[in-house]
């Protein structure tokens, strides 16, 4: 028993730089852990986000305008001041550093969160300690996805907003808008967020009762958090001179119908909605682990009877908008635009059992804070921040792999041909442009290793336009996927002349690899 | 320094100040400044008849550059001015622990013209302050041709504290020659000006002291005490509402921001509090600079002297119609020009302090300002027409705009023009200003109004260079508060603390006997002005 009170005594006063020691320890350690194991860029996605900040400076038409599409920019501006050198691309530190980096500030705000809701800083320990301990946010932070960036920008608006909810002061709330307006700009869940404040703000407005004061905060607030969207909305009308580009990508509707056929049936959660609470309930489950989730879910009882008298409290106020990514997830799966798939309630199909399960990692800092207002007394606080720390780092390790996002990767895993093809290319290639197309080959040519600059895609303006109706213009390769449908090469080209001036140098399952006919 | 004055183009103008003809805007520009304008104007000139594509390509990315630094200093400012709130807060208790008889004397400057209506507000106010009233020195500083004003003020009673000094006759006619008068019969220790339609906070020449005391105490070389203003009409429509939050960012923003980098501070038009010592030390103000009070602000800094914020503010009228708008805000761009000429002559008297180089801070906050306001025009147009006829000019605005320069015209474009409108959010929200926060939303508007008063500014400059236009005071009282001051003029009567005070007249012993034996300067100059009529 001395011995927990003197561990306690000591990890309250020494708290804030036991977290920040503890969080670089972890997040480098992982970081080395997993690119030894090879799986720094396992999720294909990740390859994605490199190529796409790559091409910024790296391109047949380099420049800003490479950015933008489906996926949201903040990563990829983030990789900029690295990503110009090939190790840093090819390995994917690029991305990997502002992760490890964000990694380390959510945590440290995750405990600042903590000590303001409950004032005890052994509680805050353990809100930190759901983030520091969990293997899955440790594998996202190791990667270049957007995942720990959004963890922790949500983590920073919530501590700012929240304390603006119980102390007014401007710059909090200002603070709050920015860190919404990052969020907004990462990932979509985000823009379920900026909703979710502002409708809050203007709750807040009517129970003030239309108040002035009020109302300058709400407007304030509403015209910064939006502008994340706008600056988006704006982007697509200018470069694609479609605002909603994003949402007229054909991925997704490709996607789905391949499921539709392969399956006969929808996505899970698709036109159901208690399905899709239900799966992202389970994913937020797999996420968090059990003995977290179970502390979590105690702790959201202990609010609920304490705080029943007062529902608007600003606990209850918290929990609400911490919440709102989750809602964003079982809105987008009800209405078919995201696919999340956990055991047993999955298709039972390709792309797997844990299919975009990483996003409700986003419930962590719901989870966290939920798992801090548990006790206050000292013995059981450690026991709790043990027990998190234990089913993290070593009862989850499963197969060896330390992470269940580790098989949602897994679901986006290369196929041999796919690795062969690369590899074939890779020697074979002996200059010139390739025609390839980034919806169908991206991760292809991110295995090459070949710079961007060499490849004529989407995103080279005027020369893509050209060499789709005229393949020999340009290029001396083209390179056009087996059976994809998302490949706009593929479905677009001028397949006679291609016929008429290229041979076919290699054909497998996955590619086919076309070069100009020599002297033509 | 009273009856003192410049002589130019065989005119003699008197201006009651010992100011140097090369630190004032008698003449707009000098001859070696004619030339740097020609210069660059015929380098233009040849650069376009040879290359226009790459003159125009220097010039936007010039253009861009400054807007970029600009973007980023008031972003800098922003930070600054929430980071590190440097604005002097005074304390109640502070102010009880004053006691009545360590308190100095006040002059308060009222330069008055053809604005007798609103006197009864201003003695109102003047009455509310918190300050021993045997210790105040009130002037009313009239002008001799302004009759009506005159013989209106006469029928008035007014406390035993004003008097009404009348300026003589003569050009130039401005605000600042006026207070140079008052200053030359200056009773107080300390002085501060204070417009007729003022309404300061009571305890705001007690706050001041008190910002003045503290600098003594730490060594600090503070000179000038400015209060925040504020509109009392803030709300009387959409012009007034812009206007107060225009205020709004430049005193709860942007000036202490600019305070807490000591850097040059552009005074308020009122409300600017100091030692009476060190107002004659500083020469008092520049007749011929229509915005006298930014002018001085230069002055302060350039002798190494600082100026501070502090919590208090005064409450004055916005003006509410748009053609008196105009005219104010054409004058006091016009003003802003004037400085800048003015402090350009010898630029490298701001880099005194090379570890503080104000010269940049100056070009920043006067310049960039007043460039903006002439450039933005150009920018919109170029921008929507950009958007609007895209396949017959796209061609062309793209070609001046070379990557780096793109990108930074972009950013100041999209995130720039965004953070300035929501400067003004900003500010409205830590005056607790909430209600105005909404109608920040048609600033562009205000911003539109701001480059169309600039240009008449600018013509202004070139023909009428010392003209003052007149800001009409008192729409206010005609209309929502017209009954808010019949029940002040009521309760003055009740008082009965007034006794009846024609304009006085001041003999020259009188004026001696006001001016502490000790200051031996303003004696012999009182003493030389003798003769002149002083009434």
């Amino acid at each position: 028993m001395k011995f927990f009170h003197t561990l306690s005594d000591f990890i309250s006063k020494h708290a804030e730089k036991i977290i920040l020691l503890l969080a670089v320890i972890l997040s480098i350690g992982s970081f080395i852990y997993y690119y030894q194991a090879g799986l720094i860029t396992a999720y294909g996605d990740s390859r994605g986000h490199l190529n796409i900040a790559r091409r910024v400076v790296d391109s047949l038409t380099p420049g800003v305008a490479q950015l933008g599409g489906y996926w949201l920019p903040l990563l990829h501006v983030l990789m900029l001041p690295t990503i110009w050198n090939d190790f840093m691309w090819q390995s994917g530190l690029s991305g990997s550093i502002p992760n490890m980096i964000a990694f380390v500030i959510a945590v440290l705000y995750m405990y600042r969160l903590g000590f303001l809701v409950t004032g005890n800083k052994l509680s805050a320990f353990i809100a930190a300690s759901v983030l520091l301990f969990n293997p899955n946010l440790l594998y996202m932070q190791a990667t270049p996805m957007t995942e720990s960036l959004f963890v922790c920008t949500i983590t920073i608006f919530m501590f700012y907003f929240y304390r603006w909810f119980r102390e007014g002061r401007t710059s909090d709330l200002v603070l709050a808008a920015i860190f919404l307006v990052l969020s907004s700009l990462n990932r979509y869940e985000g823009w379920g967020l900026v909703i979710a404040a502002n409708v809050l703000m203007i709750w807040r407005w009517v129970e003030h009762r239309f108040d002035k004061k009020m109302e300058g905060a709400m407007i304030a607030f509403g015209t910064l958090s939006f502008f994340g969207i706008f600056l988006w909305l704006l982007w697509g009308a200018i470069i694609f001179h479609d605002p909603l580009e994003f949402m007229h990508n054909t991925w997704l509707e490709k996607a789905r119908q391949g499921t539709s056929l392969v399956l006969g049936k929808k996505w899970v959660g698709d036109g159901d909605v208690h399905e899709a609470i239900l799966v992202n309930s389970y994913a937020v489950f797999h996420m968090s682990g059990i003995i977290t989730f179970v502390i979590g879910i105690f702790g959201w009882c202990i609010l609920l009877i304490r705080k029943r008298k007062a529902l608007y409290k600003s606990e209850n106020v918290l929990i609400f908008i911490l919440l709102a990514p989750i809602f964003f997830d079982i809105l987008t799966v009800y209405i078919g635009k995201i696919s999340i798939e956990v055991p047993g309630l999955s298709t039972s199909a390709p792309p797997g059992d844990y299919f975009n399960i990483r996003y409700a990692l986003f419930s962590l800092p719901l989870v966290a804070t939920l798992c801090s207002v548990v006790t206050k007394k000292k013995f059981i606080q450690v026991i709790i921040v043990v027990c998190i720390a234990l089913s993290g780092l070593v009862f989850n390790q499963e197969e060896g792999r330390g992470a269940d996002v580790l098989r949602d990767a897994g679901s986006q895993e290369d196929s041999p041909d796919f690795i062969e093809s690369s590899a074939w290319f890779k020697n074979a290639f002996d200059g010139g442009l390739i025609l390839a197309s980034t919806g169908g080959s991206d991760r292809w040519m991110f295995l090459t290793g070949i710079d961007q600059q060499n490849f004529i895609t989407e995103g080279s303006h005027g020369y893509w336009d050209e060499s789709i109706t005229n393949p020999s213009k340009y290029a001396t390769w083209v390179v056009i996927p087996v059976n994809n449908s998302n490949d706009s090469l593929e479905r677009n080209i001028n397949k006679n002349i291609l016929r008429m001036h290229f041979n076919l140098e290699k054909e497998n399952k996955s590619f086919m690899i076309f070069k100009k006919i020599k002297g033509d | 320094m009273l009856g003192n004055g410049i002589h130019q183009n065989g005119k003699f103008f008197i201006t009651h100040s010992d100011l140097h003809h090369r630190d004032s805007a008698i003449r707009t520009t000098h001859t070696h400044q004619k030339f740097f304008i020609f210069l660059l104007i015929a380098a233009i000139g040849v650069g376009i008849f040879f290359n226009a594509r790459e003159t125009a390509i220097f010039l936007v990315a010039s253009i861009t550059i400054v807007y970029f630094l600009d973007l980023l200093f008031n972003l800098f400012l922003i930070v600054q001015s929430f980071r590190n709130p440097s604005e002097i807060e005074v304390d109640r208790d502070e102010i009880l622990s004053l006691r009545n008889e360590d308190l100095p004397s006040y002059t308060v400057f009222c330069p008055l013209y053809k604005e007798w209506q609103v006197v009864p507000q201003f003695v109102r106010a003047i009455e509310r302050l918190d300050w021993p009233k045997e210790k105040l020195d009130v002037q009313l500083l009239l002008e001799e041709d302004d009759e009506k004003t005159v013989e209106e003020i006469g029928k008035m009673t007014l406390p035993p504290y004003f008097r009404i000094l009348l300026v003589p006759h003569g050009q130039p006619k401005t605000k600042p020659k006026a207070c140079n008068y008052g200053l030359g019969y200056a009773r107080g220790e300390y002085a501060v000006i204070f417009d007729a339609e003022d309404i300061p906070d009571p305890d705001q020449l007690k706050k001041a002291f008190i910002a003045f005391r503290r600098a003594e105490a730490t060594g600090d070389r503070i000179i000038c005490a400015q209060a925040k203003l504020g509109f009392y009409n803030a709300n009387r429509n959409i012009l007034t509402r812009l206007f107060s939050a225009e205020y709004a960012l430049w005193f709860d923003l942007v000036l202490t921001g600019l305070q807490s980098i000591k850097s040059p501070i552009p005074l308020g038009g009122t409300s600017n509090h100091f030692r009476t010592r060190d107002l004659r030390m500083l020469k008092g103000w520049d007749p011929f600079n229509v915005t006298e009070d930014c002018d001085l602000g230069m002055r302060i800094c350039k002798l190494g002297y600082h100026t501070v914020i502090f919590n208090s503010n005064t409450m004055e009228e916005a003006t509410s119609r748009l053609g008196n708008w105009m005219r104010q805000r054409s004058r006091w761009i016009k003003g802003y020009m004037q400085t800048y000429l003015v402090h350009m002559r010898r630029p490298q008297e701001f880099l005194m302090d090379l570890r503080n180089p104000h010269i940049i801070t100056f070009q920043l906050v006067v310049g960039g300002k007043i460039a903006s306001m002439f450039i933005n025009p150009f920018m919109w147009v170029a921008t929507a027409s950009y958007f609007l006829f895209r396949p017959i000019v796209g061609e062309a605005i793209e070609s001046v705009y070379p990557g780096p320069i793109l990108y930074m015209a972009v950013f100041s474009l999209v995130l720039g023009n965004f953070l300035y409108m929501y400067y003004y959010m900003l500010g409205c929200l830590k005056r607790n200003q909430g209600e105005l926060v909404k109608y920040v939303l048609l600033i562009p508007i205000y911003w539109l109004m701001m480059s169309i008063a600039a240009w008449k500014a600018f013509f202004q400059l070139i023909f009428k260079p010392h003209y003052w236009e007149k800001t009409t005071h008192g729409f206010h009282l005609a209309t929502e508060t017209a009954e808010m001051h019949a029940a002040q003029a009521e309760e003055f009567k009740e008082q009965e603390v007034l006794v009846p005070s024609p304009i006085q007249t001041f003999s020259e012993e009188m004026l001696l006997e006001s001016v502490a034996e000790s200051d031996l300067e303003t004696r012999n100059e009182l003493q030389a002005v003798g003769k002149r009529k002083i009434v």
